[in-house]
């Protein structure tokens, strides 16, 4: 007994300590604040929150209380759910599939932010202004120039035997880029077509992988020399790898636009903050939250590193329309399970 | 009779606490849950739950869902009995070691498994890249990944454990009195094993066929990753496409039903097999025969062999992984960069918050495991002396039976509940979790040595005057302190591993080893989740080895 008790306390007593020197902090009884609602990765260490959150702090002498609320689809139920309770002032992180939902709800309110002039014409998708983009992605399917394989050239390449078991596909069910994915294949086969490309581009792929994550994962093990990924993705390997050996396929169908924005709460009661946050992100905080998500900024004015000259920007753009998504979002996902699962 | 009433009084007054976290962790989120199911506009009303099981296709996933859990629960005991007949009859050297294998396995948090599986098995991984030198072939000759034989493999690798410490603790301790008396009577040692031990392990291995039936039903990211395809869609994915994707929390809870009502029968089934086993054969161990026949000695080689080839494969590949780099800006080949990255000897933006995660996991852990310990043995003890046992038992066990899916939804309810949340509160609820999560466990660990104590002693202590409480203090707890020992190891492997509720509760605030690991895959830095899997694995290893000592110390002093 004696033992055991002296293991735990050996066990315990050190570790206690790690954990006093941790320390809270509390930013929230400046004079002038807002309560900014993001998803987890945003305010995590590595996400760009750390970095844009001070600088607005110092350059407005506005506090913002920062409230992370796990993926975006959490985040948005959250701030539906609460209703007029709902603490926030703006909410950051609602990409263009979900809009609808958003808007239904009623819980933005419209803003006609100065910055807006400089903001890409597609990706300003809401025309009344209740959700704003900050940044963007374009999916792409990403290629390993030493597998010596013939380049894919549209979704149909991709049926060919030649790419049998080379390319990894993600699911619309589990996945934000799955589901781009699927409305990819919707605009280019139409509403009668697309599930019989996803039948033969299936029993094609190497695998269909529950996200990106490990979809691209797989890919940089070696698994397949082709996946579903962003077109600005290549720009990590230049940076960080010096590599130049993933570039990113532009296909001349076109490709899906993935946009994030920001919006301000109808129930917000520091409207003059919550503007002045909006412009913020829209014009310094471009480049800090455009890099570190790997996205493009919205903002057109935005100079961006050389490196990005390894992520193409396509010149034909495929929008996404909310309301059309929302609508029929549940009837693909279900029709797409059935087709695929035999 | 009324020193037995005033003895439960004392006992179910320490359980209160333990009751209230489970209740407020657990039973609250699982309410919000299943409240989302039943109430339509306001009005009870089943219309959700029976409609989301009037499609042939939900039928389709739910019986695959059966499935694929049923032939992992088969596979994994099967391959496991050869094995806990070794354990369970004989003392040799490898014996611990095979033990603490096993043990480390199913504690290893799921991303760790299918990244180890990737690197050796995978089509470009360490097991192909050599059959394809050895054979000169181009095309990998070995296609074990993506497929449904890669599902069962994993689930086998994880639970695979369950079986072969469930099944050897009931068998190890049984008398061989029966045994002998039916080999003295000439019976041949084929119909005395089937005749005679079989009956008596028999609910055991079918409470391990539970055990890892629920493990696999709720599994989520082996089944997407390894299997490789949407035709293994299993009922955790549908809810999670309903309430992620669909954004449609009402249907996900009404799927969410069914799954629940599978698990809590399955866990309802195997408490009944446990509870009727507490009148359970007492016997020490150190009964382990010697080996001394040739045939012995080749089985337990043989078996040692496998577990190290199908156990430390993956493992081994992960710290492989770890030492090599496929950066050609920091030089293809062996390095230990990432390692003084991780020690902070060379700067580096990713790997310089690994010695907060590790000291966050270790603190987590340590404080998880010391209370999830203090209050199973709480509950234990009421459990084991309470008339009602099993259902406080069902009641205690039951966040084992609830799927990291459903229960992360659950968490999100009960975090946007609360008013507002700073770094403290983000840890205190993932401590809670933990507890909740480490409970189960424990409480397993516990209950069936605690069944099997006579009580003599304890009414001894009462006749010669001690108090319920100075009686359970110094006579019952005590005697049992190599279990709690053991307990808390377990519970302390579990919470370190731990990533769904951590992820869901810590708002991107308190980061975690697995977590740490997580995002470094998230960043393209596959070397360095290999490194902090690395550490992950050999802290989980280093505790297990550490209560192997302990215990045996314990139980030989």
């Amino acid at each position: 007994m004696k033992r055991l008790i002296y293991a735990i306390l050996i066990l315990i007593l050190p570790l206690s300590l790690f954990a006093a020197a941790e320390n809270e902090k509390s930013s929230a009884d400046a004079e002038r604040s807002l309560t900014l609602y993001c998803y987890d990765a945003f305010s995590s260490e590595w996400g760009s929150g750390p970095t844009l959150i001070p600088l607005f702090e110092k350059k407005t002498g506005i506090a913002v209380n920062v409230v992370s609320c796990g993926e975006p689809p959490q985040m948005l139920s959250r701030t539906i759910n609460e209703g007029d309770r709902c603490s926030a002032d703006v909410v950051m992180g609602i990409n263009d599939f979900s809009a609808d939902i958003a808007y239904k709800a009623g819980i933005f309110a419209p803003y006609e932010s100065p910055e807006t002039r400089n903001l890409k014409k597609e990706v300003l998708f809401d025309s009344e202004k209740r959700l704003l983009p900050f940044d963007y992605g374009a999916l792409a399917f990403v290629y390993d120039t030493e597998s010596g394989i013939p380049e894919p050239r549209s979704l149909e390449d991709l049926t060919d035997p030649i790419y049998r078991n080379k390319f990894i596909l993600i699911d619309p069910r589990t996945s934000i880029e799955g589901l781009a994915l699927l409305f990819w294949s919707v605009e280019v086969y139409g509403e009668d077509g697309y599930l019989d490309w996803w039948k033969r581009a299936a029993d094609n792929a190497l695998i269909i992988a529950d996200g990106w994550t490990s979809a691209y994962g797989l890919f940089t093990e070696g698994e397949a020399p082709i996946v579903l990924s962003y077109t600005t993705s290549p720009v990590y390997h230049v940076l960080s790898e010096n590599s130049t050996r993933y570039r990113a396929l532009v296909f001349d169908q076109g490709h899906p636009l993935l946009i994030e924005s920001l919006g301000i709460m109808r129930t917000s009661s520091h409207r003059a903050e919550a503007e002045a946050f909006v412009d913020f992100i829209l014009s310094e905080g471009q480049y800090e939250a455009a890099i570190t998500n790997s996205m493009y900024p919205a903002n057109t004015e935005v100079e961006l590193p050389e490196a990005y000259a390894y992520a193409p920007l396509p010149e034909k753009l495929l929008e996404i329309r909310p309301e059309e998504v929302s609508r029929k979002l549940e009837r693909w996902t279900e029709e797409w399970t059935k087709a695929i699962m035999k | 009779m009324s020193m037995r009433r005033r003895a439960l009084d004392f006992y179910s007054a320490m359980s209160i606490l333990p009751l209230a976290i489970l209740i407020l962790v657990f039973f609250l989120p699982l309410y919000h849950n299943l409240k989302g199911a039943f109430l339509v506009e306001g009005s009870l009303s089943k219309r959700l739950v029976l409609e989301s099981f009037s499609s042939g296709y939900n039928r389709k996933i739910l019986l695959f869902t059966i499935r694929q859990a049923l032939l992992s629960a088969l596979f994994s005991v099967l391959v496991a009995l050869p094995g806990t007949y070794l354990l369970s009859n004989y003392r040799f050297r490898t014996r611990r070691l095979m033990l603490s294998i096993a043990n480390l396995c199913f504690v290893l948090p799921s991303i760790l498994v299918v990244l180890g599986f990737v690197i050796f098995y995978g089509n470009s991984g360490i097991l192909n890249r050599l059959l394809m030198k050895l054979s000169g072939s181009r095309e990998p000759p070995l296609k074990i990944l993506y497929s449904f034989k890669a599902i069962l493999l994993a689930h086998v690798f994880l639970n695979f454990p369950v079986a072969l410490s469930l099944i050897t603790d009931t068998w190890s301790h049984l008398s061989r009195n029966q045994e002998n008396a039916a080999l003295t009577m000439g019976a041949g040692s084929v119909r005395v094993f089937l005749t005679v031990t079989l009956p008596r392990i028999l609910p055991t291995i079918f409470s391990a066929l539970l055990l890892v039936f629920l493990f696999c039903f709720t599994s989520f990211s082996i089944i997407l990753v390894l299997g490789g395809g949407p035709e293994f869609t299993t009922i955790e994915v549908e809810i999670y496409r309903l309430n992620n994707i669909v954004m449609s929390p009402q249907k996900a809870a009404a799927l969410s039903v069914y799954s629940f009502t599978v698990n809590f029968l399955c866990l309802a089934i195997y408490i009944f097999f446990s509870s009727n086993l507490r009148n359970r054969e007492k016997v020490r161990i150190s009964r382990l025969k010697s080996v001394t026949s040739k045939r012995t000695y080749l089985a337990i080689g043989l078996y040692t062999a496998f577990m190290l080839l199908f156990f430390i494969t993956p493992l081994a590949s992960i710290i492989w992984r770890s030492f090599y780099s496929t950066s050609p800006r920091m030089g293809i080949g062996y390095t230990t960069r990432v390692y003084r990255e991780l020690l902070g000897l060379s700067a580096s933006l990713a790997l310089a918050s690994t010695p907060k995660a590790l000291s966050n996991s270790l603190v987590i852990a340590a404080l998880a495991a010391t209370f999830s310990t203090i209050f199973s043995l709480a509950l234990a003890l009421w459990i084991s002396k309470s008339r009602n046992g099993p259902l406080f038992e069902l009641v205690a066990m039951l966040p084992m039976a609830i799927s990291s899916v459903t229960l992360g939804l659950g968490y999100s309810l009960l975090r946007s509940s609360l008013p507002r949340s700073g770094n403290g509160t983000g840890l205190f609820l993932v401590l809670l979790a933990h507890i909740v999560i480490t409970l189960p466990f424990s409480i397993r660990t516990l209950l069936p040595v605690l069944r099997s104590q006579s009580g003599n002693q304890l009414r001894a202590a009462y006749t010669l005057g001690a108090g319920k409480a100075r009686a359970c203090f110094t006579v019952e707890i005590p005697s049992i302190a190599s279990t709690i020992l053991k307990a808390f190891i377990f519970s302390f492997a579990l919470s370190i591993g731990e990533v769904n509720a951590t992820l869901t509760l810590a708002e991107g605030k308190v980061s975690t080893l697995p977590l740490q690991l997580y995002r470094l895959i998230n960043s393209y830095n596959y070397q360095g989740a290999c490194a902090v899997g690395t550490l992950l694995v050999l802290m989980t290893l280093l505790v297990f080895v550490l209560c192997e000592y302990l215990f045996q110390e314990s139980s030989e002093g």
